[in-house]
């Protein structure tokens, strides 16, 4: 599957020479929110034809739903792990001042 | 959200049709998913590079920011692969497929389909779906229980689009650039995921 990795390459070379084309950008994203649709379609046919999918579509919903609960939980322990050990000297005011704002002064 | 659900239903209309509607055998045996898939790639690539907002982010950030999304990642993968164990039929190498998505449930689903069936790229499909629509509506909560950064890590590589909106109302304007940041290097990120950990 590098193909893929390849493919997508060449499109962002391509995009970032594009770059300052906006009309262009807008068009692209509705060909691919339309090609998203088209696949997702698609992907519905082949699951409809198949019938293990068919027959198991309530232990497929279960396996999602604890799937979708480990690697939400994992993500936000992680990063919230990574946010304490590593920023914690980016305090609420240090974050607007990188930001260029203006920072209200407590008192 | 919307977007979420108008794919939703394109996927129920493709199932239904599958069902009920006789197709020919054109349709059912050409490997033209996987050159409408290519195309997607290419698109989302050529959007991705395009992008002015998305390069001014990476500039202006130091390098420590790269920490949040690794952490989402590591985060994703442990998670999804430590609960495959309540799940026998699913192995670890797949559950960490299906974690990888990051909620980028569209590419990640097309991929795992290709590359592993329609079983488990309908697991991935309502899996990273899930992870979008929990996002959307537990943010405050998530903030309340795990602190600011946790929508960010929720949301996955939907934290630069869909879900943005939401983190900032919720976590506040000066961690939508961090949000921003954290998506964009998570879509750029999924498929390279997806593909090693299935190949």
């Amino acid at each position: 599957m590098v193909e893929i990795l390849v493919i997508m390459g060449v499109g962002m070379v391509i995009g970032y020479l594009l770059r300052e084309k906006k009309a262009l950008f807008a068009a692209i994203d509705r060909i691919v929110m339309a090609v998203i649709f088209l696949l997702l379609f698609v992907l519905g046919v082949s699951v409809g034809l198949n019938e293990t999918v068919v027959e198991s579509i309530h232990i497929i919903g279960v396996k999602a739903v604890v799937l979708t609960a480990g690697a939400v939980g994992g993500s936000i322990l992680c990063c919230c792990l990574a946010w304490r050990l590593f920023f914690s000297d980016t305090t609420e005011v240090s974050i607007h001042d990188e930001m260029g704002e203006q920072v209200a002064h407590e008192g | 959200m919307k977007g979420s659900l108008t794919i939703l239903c394109c996927f129920i209309i493709g199932v239904m049709t599958g069902l009920f509607v006789k197709l020919p055998s054109f349709a059912t045996e050409s490997d033209l998913t996987l050159w409408v898939l290519y195309a997607l790639i290419f698109f989302v690539g050529i959007g991705i590079g395009g992008d002015t907002t998305t390069f001014a982010v990476l500039k202006k950030s130091n390098l420590r920011i790269f920490l949040i999304p690794a952490a989402v990642i590591v985060g994703s993968l442990a998670g999804a692969a430590s609960v495959s164990i309540f799940l026998s039929d699913i192995s670890v190498k797949d559950a960490m497929a299906i974690g990888s998505g990051l909620g980028y449930y569209s590419l990640s689903s097309i991929y795992i389909t290709e590359m592993r069936g329609e079983v488990l790229g309908t697991i991935a499909l309502l899996s990273n779906i899930m992870r979008e629509i929990f996002t959307l509506l537990a943010a405050p909560l998530l903030v309340t229980w795990f602190g600011r950064t946790a929508p960010i890590a929720s949301a996955g590589a939907t934290a630069m689009d869909t879900t943005l909106p939401i983190i900032t109302i919720n976590s506040g304007k000066e961690f939508s650039i961090i949000a921003l940041f954290s998506g964009v290097v998570l879509t750029i990120a999924v498929p390279i995921l997806v593909t090693f950990i299935l190949t």
